[in-house]
Protein backbone atom coordinates (compact mmCIF):
# COMPACT_ATOMS: atom_id res chain seq x y z
CA UNK A 1 0.00 0.00 0.00
CA UNK A 2 1.29 3.47 -0.93
CA UNK A 3 0.72 6.63 1.09
CA UNK A 4 0.98 10.39 0.94
CA UNK A 5 2.05 10.93 4.54
CA UNK A 6 5.29 12.73 3.67
CA UNK A 7 3.44 15.11 1.34
CA UNK A 8 0.78 16.05 3.94
CA UNK A 9 3.27 16.09 6.80
CA UNK A 10 5.53 18.55 4.99
CA UNK A 11 2.50 20.65 4.01
CA UNK A 12 1.69 20.93 7.72
CA UNK A 13 5.31 21.64 8.60
CA UNK A 14 5.63 18.70 10.98
CA UNK A 15 8.80 16.64 11.29
CA UNK A 16 8.78 12.83 11.37
CA UNK A 17 9.57 13.00 15.09
CA UNK A 18 6.76 15.49 15.69
CA UNK A 19 4.21 13.33 13.88
CA UNK A 20 5.50 10.29 15.76
CA UNK A 21 4.97 12.05 19.10
CA UNK A 22 1.46 13.11 18.13
CA UNK A 23 0.55 9.55 17.15
CA UNK A 24 2.33 7.82 20.03
CA UNK A 25 4.86 5.85 17.96
CA UNK A 26 8.58 6.14 17.27
CA UNK A 27 10.11 8.28 14.50
CA UNK A 28 11.37 5.05 12.93
CA UNK A 29 7.79 3.82 12.53
CA UNK A 30 6.79 6.98 10.64
CA UNK A 31 9.91 6.66 8.49
CA UNK A 32 9.13 2.99 7.70
CA UNK A 33 5.53 3.88 6.76
CA UNK A 34 6.58 6.82 4.57
CA UNK A 35 9.08 4.63 2.72
CA UNK A 36 6.41 1.94 2.20
CA UNK A 37 8.37 -0.59 4.25
CA UNK A 38 5.53 -1.08 6.72
CA UNK A 39 1.75 -0.90 6.45
CA UNK A 40 0.31 0.54 9.68
CA UNK A 41 -2.60 -0.93 11.60
CA UNK A 42 -6.07 0.47 11.03
CA UNK A 43 -5.87 2.35 14.35
CA UNK A 44 -2.56 4.02 13.47
CA UNK A 45 -3.80 4.82 9.94
CA UNK A 46 -6.79 6.65 11.48
CA UNK A 47 -4.53 8.42 13.99
CA UNK A 48 -2.24 9.59 11.19
CA UNK A 49 -5.14 10.77 9.06
CA UNK A 50 -6.70 12.63 12.01
CA UNK A 51 -3.40 14.27 12.94
CA UNK A 52 -2.76 15.38 9.34
CA UNK A 53 -6.36 16.53 8.91
CA UNK A 54 -7.26 14.29 6.00
CA UNK A 55 -9.35 11.19 5.39
CA UNK A 56 -7.75 7.75 5.58
CA UNK A 57 -8.53 7.01 1.92
CA UNK A 58 -6.84 10.28 0.92
CA UNK A 59 -3.71 9.41 2.86
CA UNK A 60 -3.44 5.76 1.83
CA UNK A 61 -3.68 4.51 -1.71
CA UNK A 62 -4.32 1.00 -2.91
CA UNK A 63 -1.70 -0.27 -5.39
CA UNK A 64 -4.46 -0.42 -8.04
CA UNK A 65 -5.25 3.28 -7.53
CA UNK A 66 -1.74 4.40 -8.47
CA UNK B 1 27.77 15.11 21.01
CA UNK B 2 25.10 13.42 23.05
CA UNK B 3 25.91 9.77 23.70
CA UNK B 4 22.74 7.78 24.24
CA UNK B 5 22.25 5.41 27.18
CA UNK B 6 21.49 2.59 24.73
CA UNK B 7 24.89 2.98 23.07
CA UNK B 8 26.69 3.11 26.43
CA UNK B 9 24.82 -0.02 27.51
CA UNK B 10 25.75 -1.84 24.30
CA UNK B 11 29.42 -0.86 24.69
CA UNK B 12 29.50 -2.03 28.33
CA UNK B 13 27.86 -5.35 27.46
CA UNK B 14 30.26 -5.73 24.49
CA UNK B 15 33.22 -5.27 26.84
CA UNK B 16 31.73 -7.81 29.27
CA UNK B 17 31.34 -10.30 26.38
CA UNK B 18 34.99 -9.84 25.39
CA UNK B 19 36.10 -10.42 29.00
CA UNK B 20 34.00 -13.59 29.42
CA UNK B 21 35.00 -14.97 25.99
CA UNK B 22 38.64 -14.17 26.74
CA UNK B 23 38.44 -15.90 30.12
CA UNK B 24 36.75 -18.95 28.53
CA UNK B 25 39.52 -19.18 25.90
CA UNK B 26 42.10 -18.93 28.72
CA UNK B 27 40.33 -21.78 30.55
CA UNK B 28 40.38 -23.96 27.40
CA UNK B 29 44.08 -23.26 26.81
CA UNK B 30 44.97 -24.03 30.44
CA UNK B 31 43.14 -27.37 30.16
CA UNK B 32 40.19 -26.55 32.40
CA UNK B 33 36.65 -27.53 31.57
CA UNK B 34 34.34 -25.04 29.85
CA UNK B 35 30.67 -25.83 29.99
CA UNK B 36 27.18 -24.86 31.09
CA UNK B 37 28.15 -21.73 33.04
CA UNK B 38 30.12 -20.16 30.17
CA UNK B 39 27.41 -20.95 27.60
CA UNK B 40 24.70 -19.40 29.79
CA UNK B 41 26.73 -16.28 30.66
CA UNK B 42 27.91 -15.63 27.07
CA UNK B 43 24.43 -16.40 25.72
CA UNK B 44 22.74 -14.02 28.17
CA UNK B 45 25.26 -11.24 27.48
CA UNK B 46 24.82 -11.63 23.70
CA UNK B 47 21.05 -11.55 24.15
CA UNK B 48 21.35 -8.28 26.13
CA UNK B 49 23.81 -6.86 23.57
CA UNK B 50 21.54 -7.41 20.57
CA UNK B 51 18.53 -6.24 22.55
CA UNK B 52 20.34 -3.01 23.44
CA UNK B 53 21.29 -2.50 19.78
CA UNK B 54 17.76 -3.13 18.50
CA UNK B 55 15.33 -1.47 20.89
CA UNK B 56 14.95 2.13 21.87
CA UNK B 57 13.40 3.66 24.96
CA UNK B 58 10.40 5.95 25.20
CA UNK B 59 12.27 8.49 27.33
CA UNK B 60 15.30 8.74 25.04
CA UNK B 61 13.37 8.41 21.74
CA UNK B 62 16.32 6.56 20.27
CA UNK B 63 14.79 3.72 18.29
CA UNK B 64 11.87 1.42 17.66
CA UNK B 65 9.98 0.57 20.85
CA UNK B 66 9.16 -3.02 21.72
CA UNK B 67 5.62 -2.14 22.76
CA UNK B 68 4.60 -0.16 19.66
CA UNK B 69 3.04 -1.90 16.65
CA UNK B 70 6.16 -1.92 14.46
CA UNK B 71 8.06 -3.41 17.40
CA UNK B 72 5.40 -6.11 17.77
CA UNK B 73 5.61 -6.85 14.03
CA UNK B 74 9.41 -7.16 14.27
CA UNK B 75 9.07 -9.53 17.24
CA UNK B 76 6.50 -11.71 15.43
CA UNK B 77 8.56 -11.92 12.24
CA UNK B 78 11.86 -12.62 13.98
CA UNK B 79 10.22 -15.22 16.25
CA UNK B 80 9.16 -17.26 13.24
CA UNK B 81 12.53 -16.92 11.51
CA UNK B 82 14.27 -17.91 14.78
CA UNK B 83 12.04 -20.97 15.09
CA UNK B 84 13.07 -22.28 11.67
CA UNK B 85 16.76 -21.55 12.30
CA UNK B 86 16.56 -23.39 15.64
CA UNK B 87 14.74 -26.30 13.98
CA UNK B 88 17.53 -26.53 11.41
CA UNK B 89 20.21 -26.48 14.15
CA UNK B 90 18.47 -29.24 16.15
CA UNK B 91 18.23 -31.33 12.96
CA UNK B 92 21.92 -30.66 12.27
CA UNK B 93 22.80 -31.63 15.88
CA UNK B 94 20.93 -34.95 15.58
CA UNK B 95 22.63 -35.65 12.23
CA UNK B 96 26.07 -34.65 13.58
CA UNK B 97 25.62 -36.88 16.64
CA UNK B 98 24.75 -39.82 14.42
CA UNK B 99 27.61 -39.10 12.00
CA UNK B 100 30.33 -38.52 14.63
CA UNK B 101 29.28 -40.74 17.57
CA UNK B 102 27.20 -43.27 15.59
CA UNK B 103 24.47 -42.87 18.21
CA UNK B 104 21.16 -41.09 18.42
CA UNK B 105 20.68 -38.89 21.48
CA UNK B 106 17.14 -39.70 22.55
CA UNK B 107 16.61 -36.34 24.28
CA UNK B 108 17.81 -34.44 21.23
CA UNK B 109 15.55 -36.57 19.03
CA UNK B 110 12.61 -35.87 21.35
CA UNK B 111 13.33 -32.13 21.17
CA UNK B 112 13.45 -32.39 17.34
CA UNK B 113 10.10 -34.17 17.27
CA UNK B 114 8.61 -31.60 19.63
CA UNK B 115 10.06 -28.73 17.57
CA UNK B 116 8.51 -30.11 14.38
CA UNK B 117 4.99 -30.27 15.81
CA UNK B 118 5.25 -27.16 18.00
CA UNK B 119 4.51 -24.48 15.36
CA UNK B 120 1.48 -26.17 13.73
CA UNK B 121 0.10 -27.03 17.18
CA UNK B 122 0.46 -23.47 18.49
CA UNK B 123 -1.03 -22.15 15.22
CA UNK B 124 -3.98 -24.49 15.75
CA UNK B 125 -4.51 -23.21 19.31
CA UNK B 126 -4.14 -19.54 18.32
CA UNK B 127 -6.45 -19.98 15.29
CA UNK B 128 -9.17 -21.27 17.65
CA UNK B 129 -9.22 -17.82 19.24
CA UNK B 130 -10.39 -16.26 15.97
CA UNK B 131 -13.02 -18.85 15.04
Amino acid sequence: MRNKIKQYREKKGISQGGLADLCGVSRQTINAIENNKYDPSLQLAFDLAKTLGVKVDTLFLNEEEI
Amino acid sequence: MKIRTRKIGAILIGVAILIVVGYSIFKIISGREVGFQEVIVIGTLLMMFFSALTWGTKEQKDGILQEEELGQRIIEKSSKISYFILLFFILAAVAADQFINHTVNIFLLAVLGLAIILLPFVEFVVAKKYQ
